[in-house]
């Protein structure tokens, strides 16, 4: 059985990505043309350039009117990954370069391409990150995770017990109470999950493989429990990682558009009444 | 209990409901949540995990009959979150299973509409903030000594410094100084923003651009109408409008150029199009860049090959080649120095000899118009000395005279022979004093010129050579001259459209008078002491002339004007004066040596003295300073300048215009093209050209 | 018992193990309906078959009852209206309903669940309609076919009536011969030439071949009826073993079967094991291509095995029949199933797997790809907004390779979930065949929530209008409603979480 893809939006992306080309290749020419003309094409370009920042920030609005029949938000994806890349490219033609020099263009200038960047990183980002979550083997809804460690910490907590109980030897409720209880009591090793590396996973490998030399028999499944709920708090805890990652991120690229939104239009007021 | 499969059934968990925007405050810290969570609002809910109810049930004893209500509370708690507890609710009716409150935390979502509102917040309050003293901000600051720096705080409305060049100029005005729109309120904001402003109305209220003033005032439809190169050239209707703006740009800096121009405005206008200097500019003129007439002749060959090859002048031959003598920076050109620094070495002796004999004293055809002028004149000195001696000689023989008749009646012999012994020397004085003034008078070999000079002869409107023609107003000039001095000939040069003041300064009226009364004595005129080179006004003999004090000598200027002006005139005697002060011979006209006269039918009869210091290419700049590194070894500046080699001649239209040819060859428009080209050094428009031709400051501004 | 046609079967036929005290005892029970209660609704899926002892119930058709008099949700035609109104009605509270609406609804608590056809006597008033009388019988055909019921019974006068489970029907019908005549019967007079008439094998039939094939048809059920909740019990490894077989490979077959309803799973043997090659539904037919080859030539023995995966309802139509009416007819030899087996092995996972896990069952599965998702919700938040503050599923759920079947509802073909609810509250649209939950009805039961094997659906405690917790004032117990996807029914453009996800890794799909 084949699942098929409904509907990619890869040829609307080209589609809009030329079109979106050729719009900034004509007002680039028509800006050096009027620029030759002895006249200038800021205020069309500008203009140009702010209907494009709006329409970039309307992709939000849509997410909040999702009940409305607007289209596929794939389809606005596609758009606000061509418009956001058109912006740079009416950005520069519209400063006529990638910096200003008074000092709130400099603050808006570093806003735009402080969005830009993060909307482009969280673009690679977006679709690199997904196939990590998968490839952990585990799924869990970012909301549950505080509940699973909860509950992980609990399964460790009496599995280290019951190893106690089943031995009368002290070993395990040491191992937990020194080392794994601070492992159990949030997620750890972000960085590690983060970027892929496996230092956590060292991390538990190296630390079950020394106690496991100082059990006996009777602790033996108490510690396999123990390992068991090491193990998935691991999984969990690349998901925290990761998932807080990506909402981060947006957060990061919300709050600098809206911020970069707020002076471009202090911007368009001040060429108005300064205007040649 | 975490590989449970089933643990998320619907009757297991929490329905989960990330679209809320609290989270469970123990859960954010990563223990168990409680099962109800947070309000929408953020409130806990949790402090109990269910509202136990109580049931009511009416028990009837069988026994007694009696009926008893028994109450009791039920557990409430919903499956999800486990099903009713084993504890149950307490006896008052409590939760058994309660916790302390939590503080729910917001999700990421909600926090970034948070931050999302504080970055609008922030970012409205700076540009609030710093717009708040606006005027103040706004480019460098006086600080409190009254100095511009640019330290202050940073604007939000101030798109970026001031070009250096106008960086002090708003210190006074600030924004207003050229956006009118600019305003303290925020009324008189909103209103300039549905309001159209031109900035270059600010600009032309400093900057010139050799337009009259009544131009600026009276504010054409354009402010550029006047302002620049386009109003040189026919105006084409389809070019476009240029405003300040079209090509200055501001605000991009200290150290921006406030010209940034590229050669594809200038082809906005221009109709020969081109992006390449040395590919497609069109050729330098066949004379490039000899293209305007030569003012001065200077025989560069001559001097550097004949003169200063001559031992005797060798010495003053120049020692660091051309620059020994273009010293003179103009307009980025190398022009020669001073005459006095140069060429007065060797000419400024010639100079000071030239002299312009302007009247001589003629011999005139009837002896009674020379009496009339004596007449003018009293007796001539020596005769007043023969007649004074025959006085005092009578003098002293007239007692000798008035006591002769006692000396006869007494009859004393010696005293009557002394007396005719006085008189007899009396009679001796007074006839050698007779013979000295009898040949002082002598008319027989007359002191006078045989003709008119030519200045005279213009200035009497008289022919010079015809005795007979000339006389009687030669005679009436002299009687004239000889009366009044100076003035006759001050109106004759007057109603020649002279300025009289000019061309006689230094002219004492005694000079002349001495003058024509010594011709009128017939004796000659003996000045107390020889005339000078470059003494001015002298007299000698029977002439009235003038020697030049130095170069460039005013009277001198003065009488060559007057002979320019009478150039084409039909008067009699204008020829030859003109002639006089025109050609290289004599006279004034040996100016012409080295300077150059106007050609007759030039239709400005002026003079160039001086090279003039302006270009003739005002749109044109050649700046030499930067050339000077890129001069071949040996050759300086002959690397462009190469001389004509002795005897060779230019093509045609290979020299200056005007009949004085160059005796340099012209520059070839490879010659710039060897480093202006693509890759090479710079070669664009704005390197040679200019847009504004004349461009200045107002003074009302200074 | 003493039912003159309950009376009629012949107890010794029965064997021991499966007496018919039993049956009567375990597999029905007898019902009192009061004058213009509904006894059966149409579109209803149900398991068990009526018979009226006495009394008079009318068959409602031509035209049917409308879904408001049936105590379904009015089906209302998407608009934008609907849409904009949700902007108002999201609330920060969670399940707000205006508990007003509900003292409408006609549901009382007797031996049954019962529910009244309004004003039965003005509705029905003049229309002559079938009557059904003492020992006649409804309901059997949807019971045994697992199909909907094709019409509404109401009962016009107070009725007493037996009501048998579908297990017992069906011990009925295989061990008592007068039931199955009686039922093959009006199976064969109602509903099978219609039925053949759809089938594309027979397109161009005329009537009296179509009335020959149907006389010769046989009629079989495999597999049990409420295999949902068996499914949930059950270790998924031993599943294929444990599903009956209908025809087995190698075997040699003597007609063709044609699937009515459920799911079979043809597999072929492969080394030590089973190998699925795919599963038919509804309308799918097996063993054509073996029949084929056996008529035109040699007697060809079955290449593949069928075994009903849950429940089939099958039609077994003879191979002399087919020989007559349909072979003659075929120039090429029909494909065998045989072309499935050239796949690589290693590429049969994902099919393996929505079989397992019963997703064949969804047409509008909830399917996303993890590769492409970014866990952002967006999907969740859509569906919350869409249905005022409240999401109506949970993304989470079974997960293959990359690919994620969510708590959604499937909107299954066979929707075990609507098997036994007691209002008829969740039930399948009659223009979009989605299903869906009729909140005002709804009594909070959970019994669909439980049958449903997938864990799409969701009880929740709702609250008033004032945010409140809505309680039953006796028992202190929360109210609850079932809730569900409901494919976001009156707002145009579709589902909003498949509209609302911009990295288009969320479908909804028929599987």
């Amino acid at each position: 059985m084949i699942i098929r893809t409904v509907n990619s939006v890869r040829p609307f992306g080209y589609t809009l990505a030329a079109i979106g080309a050729a719009v900034v290749a004509g007002l680039a020419y028509y800006s050096h043309q009027q620029h030759l003309q002895l006249s200038d094409a800021t205020f069309v370009t500008g203009w140009v350039l702010l209907t494009a920042m709006v329409s970039l920030a309307l992709f939000n609005i849509r997410k909040r009117l999702s009940m409305m029949p607007m289209g596929r938000a794939a389809y606005w994806l596609a758009l606000h990954v061509v418009v956001g890349l058109f912006a740079v490219g009416m950005f520069i033609v519209h400063t006529g370069g990638i910096w200003a020099t008074g000092f709130y263009e400099q603050v808006m200038a570093g806003l735009f391409w402080a969005t830009a960047l993060s909307g482009v990183f969280g673009w690679l980002y977006q679709r690199a990150m997904p196939r990590r979550l998968t490839r952990i083997g585990y799924e869990v809804v970012y909301e549950r995770i505080p509940a699973e460690i909860a509950a992980l910490r609990e399964e460790a907590e009496e599995a280290a017990l019951d190893g106690v109980g089943a031995s009368g030897e002290p070993t395990l409720g040491r191992f937990y109470s020194e080392t794994m209880e601070d492992f159990f009591r949030r997620p750890r090793f972000i960085m590690s999950h983060l970027l892929g590396a496996g230092a956590a996973q060292q991390w538990v490998d190296i630390r079950f493989r020394t106690v496991r030399g100082l059990i006996g028999g009777q602790e033996e499944p108490a510690l396999a429990r123990l390992e068991a709920a090491a193990r998935r708090k691991l999984s969990i805890d690349a998901h925290y990682a990761i998932q807080r990652s990506l909402k981060l991120w947006v957060a990061v690229h919300v709050v600098l558009s809206a911020a970069l939104l707020t002076l471009a239009v202090w911007h368009l007021i001040l060429v108005h009444v300064y205007a040649r | 209990m975490t590989e449970d499969k089933n643990r998320f059934a619907h009757d297991r968990s929490p329905y989960e409901r990330p679209n809320f925007p609290f989270r469970c405050g123990r859960e954010a810290a990563f223990g168990k949540p409680c099962p109800r969570g947070p309000t929408a609002g953020g409130d806990c809910q949790g402090i109990a995990d269910c509202t136990p109810f109580r049931t009511r049930k009416v028990v009837t004893n069988p026994d007694t009959g009696e009926e008893t209500e028994i109450q009791r509370w039920e557990c409430r708690r919903p499956a999800h979150a486990g099903g009713p507890c084993a504890e149950g609710p307490r006896p008052d009716g409590a939760c058994s299973c309660s916790a302390p409150p939590c503080a729910p935390k917001p999700t990421i979502r909600r926090q970034r509409g948070r931050w999302a509102l504080l970055a609008v917040a922030a970012m409205v309050a700076m540009a609030l903030a710093f717009v708040g003293a606006a005027g103040g901000i706004i480019g460098p600051q006086p600080d409190h000594e009254g100095v511009l720096s640019h330290v202050g705080w940073p604007s939000s409305v101030n798109p970026g410094p001031l070009s250096g060049k106008h960086e002090q100029f708003t210190a006074k005005d600030g924004c207003v100084s050229c956006h009118v729109g600019h305003s303290d309120t925020l009324t008189g904001w909103a209103g300039a923003l549905f309001e159209r402003a031109t900035i270059a109305d600010a600009c032309v209220s400093c900057h010139s651009f050799g337009e009259k003033q009544a131009d600026t005032d009276s504010k054409a439809a354009s402010p550029m109408a006047f302002a620049a190169h386009n109003t040189k050239f026919p105006s084409r209707p389809d070019a476009p409008t240029a405003t300040c703006m079209g090509c200055h740009t501001e605000h991009k800096g200290v150290d921006a150029s406030v010209t940034p121009i590229v050669d594809g405005q200038c082809a906005a206008c221009h109709t020969t199009k081109f992006d390449d200097f040395a590919e497609s500019h069109p050729k330098f003129g066949a004379n490039f860049p000899h293209e305007s007439a030569r003012t001065i002749k200077f025989p560069h060959g001559k001097h550097l090959d004949t003169h200063f090859a001559d031992p005797r002048y060798a010495d003053r031959a120049p020692t660091e080649g051309c620059v020994s003598c273009h010293t003179d920076q103009a307009d980025g050109r190398l022009l020669p120095g001073s005459f006095e620094n140069g060429c007065a070495a060797c000419h400024e002796q010639a100079i000071k000899e030239q002299g312009m004999a302007v009247f001589g004293l003629p011999e005139l055809s009837d002896p009674e118009l020379t009496a009339e002028a004596r007449d003018s004149c009293g007796f001539p000195a020596p005769q007043l000395e023969s007649a004074r001696a025959t006085l005092d000689a009578l003098a002293e023989a007239l007692p000798t005279m008035q006591s002769l008749g006692e000396t006869a009646e007494s009859g004393d012999v010696d005293g009557v022979m002394s007396a005719v012994e006085t008189l007899n020397e009396a009679q001796a004085t007074i006839t050698e004093a007779q013979e000295e003034m009898a040949e002082a008078v002598d008319m027989s070999e007359a002191v006078s010129l045989d003709s008119l000079s030519p200045t005279a002869a213009f200035l009497l409107a008289v022919p010079a050579e015809e005795v007979d023609d000339y006389s009687e107003a030669a005679a009436e000039f002299l009687i004239a001259a000889a009366a009044d001095g100076a003035a006759p000939l001050a109106e004759a040069i007057e109603a020649k459209g002279g300025d009289a003041t000019l061309l006689l300064a230094g002219l004492s009226p005694e000079l002349v008078t001495g003058v024509t009364c010594a011709w009128a004595a017939n004796t000659e005129y003996e000045p107390k002491q020889d005339p000078e080179p470059g003494a001015g006004w002298t007299a000698q003999e029977t002439q009235v002339s003038y020697l030049p004090t130095g170069h460039a000598d005013a009277v001198t200027k003065g009488w060559i004007a007057l002979g320019l002006a009478n150039r084409a005139s039909e008067d009699e005697g204008a020829d030859a004066f003109a002639e006089l002060m025109l050609s290289a011979g004599d006279g004034p006209g040996r100016c012409f040596k080295c300077h150059v006269a106007p050609a007759a039918d030039a239709e400005k009869q002026a003079v160039q003295w001086a090279i003039p210091r302006r270009d003739i290419r005002p749109f044109t700049a050649f700046n030499h300073d930067p050339h000077l590194n890129v001069l071949d070894q040996g050759a300086g500046c002959a690397t462009c300048h190469r001389q004509l080699e002795p005897g060779a001649t230019l093509a045609e239209g290979q020299s200056r215009p005007g009949p004085h040819a160059n005796d340099f060859k012209p520059i070839d428009q490879q010659t710039c093209k060897d480093c202006h080209h693509p890759g090479g050094v710079r070669q664009d428009c704005g390197l040679c050209h200019r847009y504004h031709s004349n461009p200045s400051i107002r003074k009302r501004t200074m | 018992m003493q039912d003159p046609v309950v009376a009629a079967i012949d107890a010794d036929a029965f064997p021991g193990t499966i007496p018919l005290d039993g049956i009567l005892a375990n597999d029905s029970r007898i019902i009192h309906y009061k004058a213009g209660e509904i006894v059966v609704r149409e579109g209803d899926y149900g398991n068990s078959a009526f018979l009226i002892l006495s009394g008079a119930c009318d068959v409602v058709v031509n035209p049917p009852l409308t879904d408001a008099q049936l105590g379904r949700q009015t089906e209302a035609p998407a608009s934008l209206g609907r849409a904009i109104a949700q902007l108002w009605k999201r609330t920060v509270v969670p399940e707000v309903r205006d508990v007003a609406r509900y003292s409408d609804i006609s549901v009382t608590q007797t031996d049954h669940q019962a529910v009244f056809l309004q004003d039965y006597g003005v509705v029905l008033g003049g229309r002559s309609l079938p009557r059904l009388g003492a020992q006649q019988m409804f309901g059997e055909l949807a019971a045994l076919g697992r199909t909907p019921r094709a019409a509404s019974v109401v009962c016009v006068e107070d009725a007493e009536v037996l009501e048998i489970r579908w297990q017992g029907l069906r011990e009925l019908r295989r061990f008592d011969a007068g039931w199955r005549r009686q039922i093959d019967e009006n199976y064969r007079a109602n509903a099978l030439i219609s039925h053949l008439q759809d089938t594309p094998l027979f397109d161009g039939l005329s009537e009296e071949a179509l009335q020959s094939i149907a006389d010769a048809t046989l009629f079989e059920t495999y597999g049990s009826f409420d295999w949902s909740s068996s499914f949930q019990r059950a270790d998924a490894d031993a599943r294929l073993s444990n599903e009956p077989v209908i025809a087995r490979e190698g075997e040699y077959p003597d007609g063709l079967l044609l699937i009515r309803a459920g799911f079979g799973r043809v597999s072929v043997r492969q080394g030590a094991a089973d190998r699925t090659l795919t599963y038919l539904s509804a309308g799918d037919h097996f063993g054509l291509s073996e029949l084929y080859a056996g008529v035109k030539g040699d007697g060809s023995p079955m290449e593949a095995t069928l075994r009903a995966v849950g429940y089939v309802d099958a039609l077994r139509v003879p191979t002399q029949v087919l020989e007559e009416h349909v072979f003659p007819r075929m120039n090429t030899a029909p494909d065998s199933f045989l072309q499935y087996a050239a796949r690589p092995l290693a590429d049969d996972s994902l099919q393996e797997w929505a079989i397992e896990e019963r997703f064949i069952n969804g047409t509008m599965a909830m399917l996303i790809d993890l590769d492409k998702c970014v866990r952002c919700d967006d999907c969740v938040r859509a569906c919350a907004s869409t249905h005022g503050g409240n999401p109506r599923f949970v993304r989470h759920g079974k997960i293959n390779d990359h690919w994620m079947v969510a708590n959604a509802c499937m909107h299954c073909s066979d929707p075990v979930c609507m098997i036994g609810c007691p209002t008829g509250a969740i039930h399948r649209t009659q223009a979009g065949g989605s299903v869906v939950i009729n909140d005002d009805s709804c009594i909070g039961c959970g019994t669909c929530a439980n049958s449903c094997p997938y864990n799409n659906i969701r009880l929740v405690e709702i609250r008033d209008l004032s945010g409140a917790p809505v309680q039953d004032e006796a028992t202190g117990q929360a109210i609850r409603k079932a809730t569900k996807c409901d494919l976001c029914a009156g707002i145009p453009g579709g589902p909003a979480c498949e509209r609302a996800c911009p990295h288009g890794a969320l479908q909804r799909v028929d599987f």
